[in-house]
């Protein structure tokens, strides 16, 4: 084995390995999403409309609220509460159901004769009922909530052994299932390591499905912002997804958009010496249905800007309202900003001059805490902050008040300058 | 302001970005070729950053090697939790198996043949190889990164290289 060979080999087939800025924004918005916050105070709707399906019980749930309305109470949303509380009234009730069904299963799996055939058997049987229930979208940005349902109820499958059928695994680890432990998915983890506790040579398998992250529009991912999935029963799940449009896309009416509908089984067994996973999936479409669905132009948003002009730099904020959030930017012209913040990412000195990177909102004296937190230098140089609020109730006048000063500190400029930016339509 | 952990224990998010921009390329290098899917690693390279952002406390090391193991253990750890549980996440990725691979415009035949041959390896022999040939670790930081001794380390390099050779053999590759 030439090791300058192997070693050449991967570093050219591996070059164009890359993070991009994206995902790098990403991060940063999700560490920001990540402090801690202080809780919002429910509306009286909301309030209310807890109240009554607490009081007359969970078939009220369906008739008083529509799906992004129940994804309120589920703790997970907690980061998105008044969005969708805004989204419940704001959205369209589309309720366009979807019903697809398995491929047809080969002779020989119709008389299943192995633990795999009798999985697939089982797979080939499953029918979907996607139903697209609200969307809103404004040009901008599209939510929709979903309802996936299935025939019977997905399956469990467990047994003592290895299960027969399966001539290869997707992977193969030394140990045992319960050293393997992952916080990924609790609740199911946890059953599959009692399970295992009690069984040292066995198999699990887990049936399971899901919409896909995200829409696709003519062929072509659209960027998931938010999301939130809730299993209603064994056969029921709801959720929502927020996604973005691509930039540069003018909304004209209706648009087309793909959802997809993905499900299996996650086959899980150890042995004496390993642990063992795969996955089951009718080999026909790989498990995965895509199915169309038709959205209507229905929000309205409005952009507002405003500026501000200090010694130390100056500012220009960019803002859109919506019906269910405010997000934009501010663009700095301060360009010792976006020389260190990009010294600092090439590791050369941190940024040691005062700097803005977050703006609290002010609406008619209400503040408002910065929901998005990325910040960096733009595709032209210029250093960037992104703002993202939940929509106030009032917003006679707004300004952008930085989270900290960007101007050095002497007695004078303290005293005088003033660096928030009122935004003006 | 500058530096400044968001929450106590945390790392900063100056220090974050230093580490997008100084090991964001390499871990999804190395992710893709253990998961096969470049959307999939960088996915699970955005959640390496943030586990460490939020887990700055529990690295112990003082200088670059331990912490480009420290972030590779990281990474390698998710994915292996990506591999056994993809089918309870669920990412739809709505691209072509093809478009899931990196563009390699800078590699000949050869060298494709060689990766190919690196992605068939078991997993176990496939990390050593790439952290040992693309991240130019030691056989000391490999131990670091996987927590496996340094023994174990050379036998799996050397079984690595058999395979390989055995495999590139089989397709009649002149290594």
């Amino acid at each position: 084995m030439d090791e300058r060979k192997l070693r050449d080999a991967l570093k050219a087939c591996l070059s164009e390995a890359d993070f991009p800025p994206e995902r790098q924004q990403a991060v940063l918005r999700a560490v920001r999403k990540d402090e801690k916050v202080v809780k919002r105070k429910m509306s009286v709707a909301l309030v209310f409309a807890i109240v009554m399906v607490l009081a007359i019980g969970g078939a009220a749930i369906a008739a008083g609220l529509g799906v992004f309305g129940q994804s309120v109470n589920d703790q997970q949303n907690e980061q998105s509460a008044v969005r969708l509380e805004r989204l419940e009234d704001a959205s369209v009730a589309v309720n366009d159901t979807q019903a697809v069904q398995a491929p047809s299963a080969p002779d020989a799996i119709a008389q299943p004769q192995t633990v795999r055939d009798t999985m697939l058997a089982n797979l080939y049987e499953r029918r979907f009922n996607l139903t697209l229930n609200q969307s809103y979208y404004d040009g901008h940005k599209l939510y929709y909530s979903y309802t996936l349902t299935t025939n019977t109820p997905l399956a469990w499958y467990e047994g003592e052994g290895l299960p027969s059928g399966f001539d290869s695994w997707d992977m193969q680890e030394e140990g045992k299932y319960i050293k393997h432990y992952s916080n990924a998915n609790e609740d199911t983890q946890r059953s599959i390591v009692t399970f295992f506790a009690g069984h040292p040579v066995g198999y699990v398998g887990k049936e399971s499905m899901s919409v896909g992250d995200g829409a696709a529009m003519n062929g072509k991912p659209l960027i998931i912002l938010d999301s939130g999935e809730t299993a209603i029963d064994d056969y029921t799940i709801q959720g929502y997804q927020e996604v973005e449009m691509p930039e540069g896309f003018t909304p004209d009416g209706d648009i087309e958009i793909e959802l997809s509908i993905l499900y299996g089984v996650s086959v899980y067994c150890q042995d004496e010496n390993n642990v063992y996973w795969t996955h089951v999936a009718t080999p026909e479409n790989r498990g995965i249905f895509r199915l169309p669905f038709t959205v209507t132009l229905n929000g309205q948003t409005e952009t507002i800007k405003g500026t501000v002009a200090t010694s130390t730099y100056s500012a220009t904020a960019t803002v859109t309202i919506s019906d269910v959030d405010i997000s934009g930017e501010v663009v700095f012209d301060a360009p010792e900003w976006a020389a260190a913040f990009a010294a600092n990412t090439d590791g050369e000195h941190p940024m040691s001059m005062p700097y803005i990177n977050s703006y609290t909102l002010v609406a008619d004296g209400v503040e408002y805490r910065n929901l998005d937190g990325a910040y960096g230098v733009n595709a032209d140089g210029q250093f960037v902050v992104r703002i993202r609020y939940d929509l106030p109730e009032s917003r006679n006048s707004m300004t952008l008040r930085p989270t900290s000063s960007g101007i050095p500190y002497t007695e004078e400029t303290q005293q005088h300058e003033n660096e928030e930016i009122v935004l003006m339509k | 302001m500058t530096g400044k952990p968001l929450v106590p224990g945390y790392a900063s998010e100056a220090e974050l970005s230093r580490w997008m921009k100084d090991y964001g390329p390499m871990l999804v290098g190395t992710c893709t070729t253990l998961l096969g899917d470049v959307h999939l690693a960088q996915d699970v390279v955005q959640e390496t950053f943030i586990r460490a952002y939020q887990h700055r406390n529990r690295f112990r090391g003082d200088n670059e090697a331990s912490e480009k193991a420290w972030l590779t253990r990281i990474a390698i750890n998710l994915c292996r939790d990506q591999q056994r549980s993809k089918w309870f996440r669920f990412v739809d990725k709505r691209v072509p198996v093809e478009e899931l691979a990196l563009p390699m415009p800078e590699a000949g035949m050869e060298a494709k043949q060689l990766y190919a041959a690196v992605q068939s390896l078991p997993q176990k022999y496939r990390e050593v190889i790439l952290l040992h040939f693309y991240q130019d670790m030691s056989v000391g930081e490999i131990a670091q990164t996987l927590h496996i001794a340094a023994s174990s380390i050379y036998r799996r390099m050397k079984k690595a290289q058999q395979l390989l050779k055995k495999k590139l053999e089989r397709w009649d590759f002149c290594g």
